[in-house]
């Protein structure tokens, strides 16, 4: 019963007009970067947070959301159309959706990743109500011990799951968690790595942080692409899949839902992640595995729904514990933060208005892409033709407004554009940022739990172990060490190996 | 102080350069106040000072007759708001709110002070918050007394505060120590934190402020196991143990209660001052205000700017810096 009166309260909260209207914008300007290779989620929501900060939390939130999961839809339309992957998760779109196009069936395949998303989305939705209901009553079982072994998985998970390689990746953790203790040490109260400066003190604001490594060294890496795009020139018709279509998809739209939404909840996982499973889960069990790549349809449903149920599941350990399962929840817990609602079991019962509403405004927003993405594919199909001369100028303004806002200072634009070099020479460099942005979130969590949990034993390691949640949670993310050093052991065995062999000849 | 993390939207600089051009209309040597009053506040839009501001804000625009507009300087643990206050021009047309706490702690640990306490005036005391302990519902301790026997025989019981650099934190400790009670504070960020924590067993009890501990007693999950303030002026249980019921009188001098002021720049001229100080005394007797701080749940409680300066400015000087010694806090 509180079910439903809660889900009926999200509905009331928002369908108010301003919310509804936020979650327009929030959708619609989603759908646009998604459309758009260069700039991704990341990037429109750390460029977008600091204008939010006049409306309340609900309605922030509402729409920062509205570009995570519209930016799922709109992807999937550049991968098909120009073969270029509008942000990260369509990668493997391109795969089979371009193919598709090229056969005739650009319909089908815009038609199917819309429909799929948008059953992905509804169901991982409801999955998030339960979910979350189950979960936010066991969390006040997570004390700091617990959060501290809960992050602890999520750190090994983010080594693990990094795209390339793993050293990369620690190396930017390192970075991250470095840069995140700059300040005054929550525990001590002492102020650390402030060389004598009151800005440090603070230590470093997420928002210039964000925006350099994300938007301004976006910007500046595209400055680089000379490469025309392409428009594929085909007519629009057929976008409903036909029966013999529905029948192809129903399995992989399915298999999607459930593989995208636990793949979200999961610590590390997230959009991307699921895209990649469910497309080689769908190749592996296809009758048909040849048909992968030519332009199969299931190539397209599966992933295309899993991107879109991953956005519901990511929001699980947001929302019930206050732990950013990814780099794009890491974002939203930021700014739930900055509005002064703390995530964690108690926002049910204290925010039910953010809580309720940023759920129901989930699957209002998912109706309006629906028809923003069927009905209406035409106009973004025109919006591919933006030259990035205009587009990516009014990018950097944005970034520079938005850091400026934060404390009407200069520091800030400056220490913007430091990160945004500093993000340009690091992806040169093939490191990702995203792994520094969540270690600098996490790694101040991480600490603090660690010590609260210390005073609270008055100073024994061994809480971690005594109390059976946490024990259970470090032996999962030993494991998972352990299973990445032997597979890192294993390739690089096979390397020396290949290489003794090639030696002699 | 630090979990005050809110920031200021860029509407704000709008706002200030609209501020600005009126401030230069009406300019002239005609009767204070004749235009607009800046009230700067130390956090950012959102905080519990800030609702704090903008309800005072109203207060003073009622009585003084002019705009008042909350103007958020948020920064540095309420040092940006301070600077802005210093370096305004000390015509009375920016005013600001803070706790004493707010004005001596960047003079005493920062390596160059970007103020000195003499920079500033205070015209009042305004309200003083309400702090409370709390114990889940069914914890051992039935009574006060209770738990301060069961604290003495078994030094370190850990309590949830809102930050170590904390105002909230330091009253505690202060408490702790001259009452003899060896408790340990566990630093969370802010008062939600605290509340799981207890909820969840995971701390025995929580420091905060009475807005949230009213509420989850009333639901029936937590205990007030002590309040620092009159409980009968607080609306509470009239029988719930306070410092002026429970504790000596020589550990109630050293109190360090959080209580608002009214500051301005101190070369303010004093016919300035004293039109400020009249219109305070008229606030704390208008029965709206009152109403309005029952609302936010903190006590109104007027104190003269001369008494606050004379007495308890240098008195809790010292106590600040004291503790900020032994903390390691100081530069």
């Amino acid at each position: 019963m509180e079910l439903i009166s809660g889900v009926l309260f999200g509905f009331k909260v928002a369908l108010q007009p301003w919310n509804l209207l936020y979650c327009f914008i929030g959708v619609c300007i989603g759908t646009l970067i998604g459309v758009l290779p260069g700039i991704g989620p990341v990037g429109a929501m750390s460029i977008l947070l600091p204008m939010t900060f006049g409306l309340s939390p609900a309605t922030a939130i509402i729409m920062l959301a509205g570009i995570f999961y519209g930016a799922m839809y709109g992807g999937s339309t550049t991968s098909i159309m120009v073969n270029i992957p509008g942000e990260p998760s369509s990668v493997i779109t391109c795969l089979d959706g371009y193919q598709m196009a090229r056969k005739g069936r650009l319909g089908p395949a815009l038609g199917i990743s819309a429909l799929g998303s948008f059953i992905g989305g509804t169901f991982s939705l409801i999955g998030l109500i339960f979910l979350v209901f189950i979960l936010a009553q066991v969390a006040l079982k997570f004390g700091p011990p617990e959060y501290f072994s809960l992050i602890c998985v999520s750190m090994t998970l983010l080594i693990y799951l990094a795209k390339g390689s793993a050293s990369k990746a620690l190396i930017m953790i390192l970075i991250g968690l470095m840069l995140g203790s700059v300040g005054i040490d929550k525990i001590t109260g002492i102020a650390r790595f402030d060389f004598g400066s009151s800005y440090l003190l603070d230590g470093i604001d997420f928002i210039p942080l964000a925006m350099g490594l994300f938007g301004i060294s976006e910007v500046l890496m595209n400055l680089e692409e000379t490469e025309e795009r392409t428009i594929f020139q085909s007519k629009l018709r057929n976008l409903l899949p036909n029966v013999e279509d529905w029948k192809k998809s129903i399995g992989p739209i399915l298999r999607g839902t459930v593989i995208g939404f636990f793949s979200g909840v999961l610590p590390g996982g997230g959009p991307v992640t699921a895209t990649f499973i469910s497309y080689t889960i769908e190749k592996k069990i296809s009758s048909n595995p040849g048909q992968f790549g030519q332009g199969a349809i299931e190539g397209v449903a599966g992933p295309e729904t899993a991107n879109n149920a991953a956005t519901g599941g990511s929001f699980v350990p947001v929302l019930a514990l206050g732990i950013p399962p990814n780099v794009i929840m890491a974002f939203l817990l930021g700014a739930l933060i900055l509005h002064g609602v703390t995530p964690g079991p108690l926002l049910v019962s204290q925010h039910p208005q953010v809580f309720w509403g940023i759920i129901a405004s989930m699957y209002i927003g998912n109706c309006m892409l629906l028809l923003l993405n069927l009905p209406l594919i035409g106009f973004w199909v025109k919006l591919l033709k933006i030259p990035y001369r205009i587009l990516m100028p009014m990018i950097v303004l944005f970034c520079i407004i938005g850091s400026y806002g934060i404390n009407n200072s200069l520091v800030d634009i400056l220490m913007m554009t430091l990160f945004g070099v500093a993000g340009y020479i690091l992806r040169k460099l093939d490191y990702e940022p995203a792994p520094l942005i969540v270690a600098y979130i996490l790694g101040p969590m991480l600490e603090k739990s660690f010590r609260q949990s210390l005073v609270i034993a008055d100073g024994r390691l061994s809480i971690f172990v005594e109390r059976p949640i946490s024990a259970v949670t470090l032996a999962i993310s030993a494991l998972i060490l352990i299973s990445a050093g032997i597979s890192y052991f294993r390739k690089s065995k096979l390397k020396s190996r290949e290489g003794g062999e090639r030696r002699p000849g | 102080m630090m979990e005050e993390k809110i920031r200021m939207p860029f509407i704000a600089s709008v706002i200030t350069i609209l501020i600005l051009i009126s401030f230069g209309l009406c300019a002239g040597g005609e009767k204070y106040p004749t235009g607009t009053i800046n009230n700067v506040c130390l956090f950012g839009p959102g905080s519990a000072p800030d609702m704090f501001n903008r309800v005072f804000s109203k207060q003073l625009e009622k009585h003084v007759g002019v705009p008042v507009v909350t103007l958020n300087k948020a920064g540095g643990g309420g040092t940006v708001g301070i600077s802005f206050l210093v370096s305004s021009r000390p015509d009375g047309y920016t005013v600001g709110l803070a706790t004493l706490e707010n004005m001596i702690v960047p003079t005493i640990t920062e390596g160059k002070p970007p103020f000195a306490l003499s920079d500033l005036s205070i015209i009042g005391q305004i309200v003083t918050s309400y702090n409370v302990l709390v114990v889940a519902a069914d914890a051992p301790w039935k009574t006060f007394q209770e738990f301060v026997d069961y604290a003495r025989k078994n030094p370190g019981v850990k309590y949830g505060c809102p930050g170590i650099r904390s105002t909230l934190y330091m009253r505690m400790e202060t408490l702790s120590r001259n009452a003899n009670l060896k408790l340990i504070g566990v630093p969370f960020d802010g008062r939600a934190e605290i509340e799981a924590a207890v909820l969840g067993k995971h701390i025995p009890m929580g420091l905060m402020d009475l807005a949230g501990a009213r509420g989850l007693e009333a639901a029936g999950k937590m205990r007030i196991l002590f309040i620092f303030e009159s409980p009968a002026q607080a609306g509470i249980d009239p029988k719930t143990p306070c410092l002026a019921t429970a504790m000596d009188k020589s550990v109630q001098e050293k109190d360090i209660d959080i209580s608002q002021i009214l500051l301005v720049n101190s070369k303010t001229s004093d016919e300035i001052k004293q039109a400020l100080n009249r219109t305070l005394e008229k606030i704390s007797k208008d029965p709206e205000f009152h109403a309005e701080a029952k609302k936010m749940e903190v006590m109104v409680n007027p104190i003269d700017g001369e008494t606050v300066m004379q007495k308890k400015l240098p008195s809790r000087l010292e106590q600040v810096r004291a503790f900020y010694k032994e903390m390691g806090w100081l530069k």
